[in-house]
This record gives C-alpha cells, sequence and structure tokens, in this order.
C-alpha cells in the first residue's frame, strides 16, 4: 500500500456551513461507511494477527465476502479455511509427517481425527463435525442452498477452532 | 440511496476526517490529509473517490489544498 498526503486549509465560515448541511443530511450514526463491514467481521483482526499468513489471508477474505452477504463464496473459504489450518497446525509442530499418507495429505475428515487431540478444548471437534456436512453440501450438492445464518454458525465453530490451535 | 447522497456521502466522510484533524493539529498549522491507495472493501471510499471529494470540497470553498495533487510518502 502507498500513501498520498495533501496539505490543506480549513476555510470558514463555508467549512463549517457545509459540515452543518450534511450533518443534517447523514447525521452522526451514519456518519461510518465502513461500518458495515466492521459490525459484520467474523474474523477479529486479533485472531487473523496470530494466525499463519495464507490461513489469515482466507479469514480476510472470508470477513470481506460475509459482509456481503455471500453465502455461497463464504462457505466454500471455510471449506478451504478448515483442512488448511489443520495442515499448518500440523506443520507448525513440525508434525506433518502424522497427517500424510503416500505423499498426499489425508481428507478432511481424517485431518480432523487428526487434530482431535491436539485441542484443549474437546467440545471444539464436536461442534466441527457437525458442521463438516453443511460445508461439504455447499461444493458437492446441488439442491443445497446455503443462506447466511448457516455461514454465520459455521464460522463461529471454525473461529473457535483457529483460537483452539493457534492461540 | 441516489447517486448525489452517494457522493455527498463520500465528501461527508472525508469533512468528518478534516474536522476530526482540525482537533488535533495546532493553531496556525496546515491539516495533513493522507489517502491510502490499494485498500479495498465494501463501503470503503477507493483513494481516487477520496481525493476527488477533497477536490470537490476545495471547488465548494470549504477548503483549499496547498499541494494539489498531494505527495506520495516516498517523494
Amino acid at each position: 500500500m502507498s500513501n498520498k498526503l495533501f496539505r490543506v486549509e480549513i476555510l470558514q465560515p463555508r467549512f463549517n456551513e457545509l459540515y452543518e448541511e450534511y450533518l443534517s443530511l447523514f447525521g452522526e450514526e451514519n456518519n461510518d461507511l465502513n461500518s458495515n463491514f466492521t459490525k459484520k467481521t467474523l474474523f477479529p483482526n486479533s485472531l487473523i494477527e496470530s494466525l499463519p499468513t495464507d490461513v489469515g489471508e482466507i479469514c480476510k477474505e472470508f470477513n470481506f465476502s460475509f459482509s456481503l452477504n455471500k453465502p455461497f463464496s463464504s462457505m466454500l473459504l471455510l471449506r478451504r479455511l478448515l483442512p488448511l489450518s489443520i495442515v499448518r497446525k500440523f506443520q507448525k509442530m513440525g508434525k506433518e509427517n502424522e497427517i500424510k499418507q503416500d505423499g498426499d495429505y489425508f481428507d478432511t475428515k481424517v485431518l480432523l481425527g487428526k487434530v482431535q487431540i491436539y485441542l484443549k478444548e474437546k467440545r471444539v471437534y464436536e461442534e466441527i463435525i457437525s458442521y463438516k456436512l453443511l460445508l461439504d453440501s455447499s461444493q458437492h450438492s446441488y439442491t443445497f442452498h446455503p443462506v447466511i445464518t448457516d455461514v454465520e454458525g459455521a464460522a463461529v465453530k471454525l473461529r473457535l477452532l483457529l483460537e483452539d490451535i493457534f492461540t | 440511496m441516489n447517486l448525489e447522497n452517494k457522493i455527498k456521502k463520500e465528501q461527508w466522510e472525508v469533512l468528518r476526517k478534516l474536522k476530526e484533524e482540525s482537533y488535533r493539529i495546532l493553531s496556525g498549522d496546515t491539516i495533513k490529509y493522507w489517502v491510502t491507495f490499494g485498500f479495498f472493501g465494501p463501503g470503503v471510499l477507493t483513494a481516487d473517490n477520496e481525493i476527488k471529494a477533497l477536490e470537490k470540497l476545495e471547488e465548494l470553498g470549504a477548503i483549499r489544498i496547498i499541494n494539489p495533487g498531494g505527495h506520495w510518502d516516498y517523494e
């Protein structure tokens, strides 16, 4: 990112006149163009900062997609996030060989089983496994139409998993 | 929101930032207004539109841009 600097002098009384005019139009509560984005962020920055870079990037992309009420893309990002975060966890622990067979990583269900013993909160596993079907259906089912509340529920469970294994 | 109000809202965003900054500076100082390029998000004012809003405020007589066009941070 780069920045551009403008040096500005305020010209009164015109500045205050315009300020009052716009204030009456938009009001103080609606004055933040970012407010919708901020409110609908499910993965907080404090968590993203503690994650491996590529996992954090997916979380940011998810926040963006979710804030636009896009259930399909949000769900697919979650589906990508789940196995990737487990793989990165094992790499971080230096135990990558535990999640591979013949050079390939296990599928997500097996990965979840493998990470289970490293979880501080065992309930996180139960919660995630119940949402795995939902995540898979978003890609493989042609009758399932996820809605934004499905996404929110699944994302909260994934957030718990990320917090458990990376913080 | 109609198009005119959308544009005015962008100007409002810039006005608010200027007002806030005006409380921070010492009397007699000019305001340093930074525009960040390369950040995109829903509802986030793009750098190009932010500069246009700033220039429009100058045209409306609310401000004077001392360095028209601005300076990059690496200049």
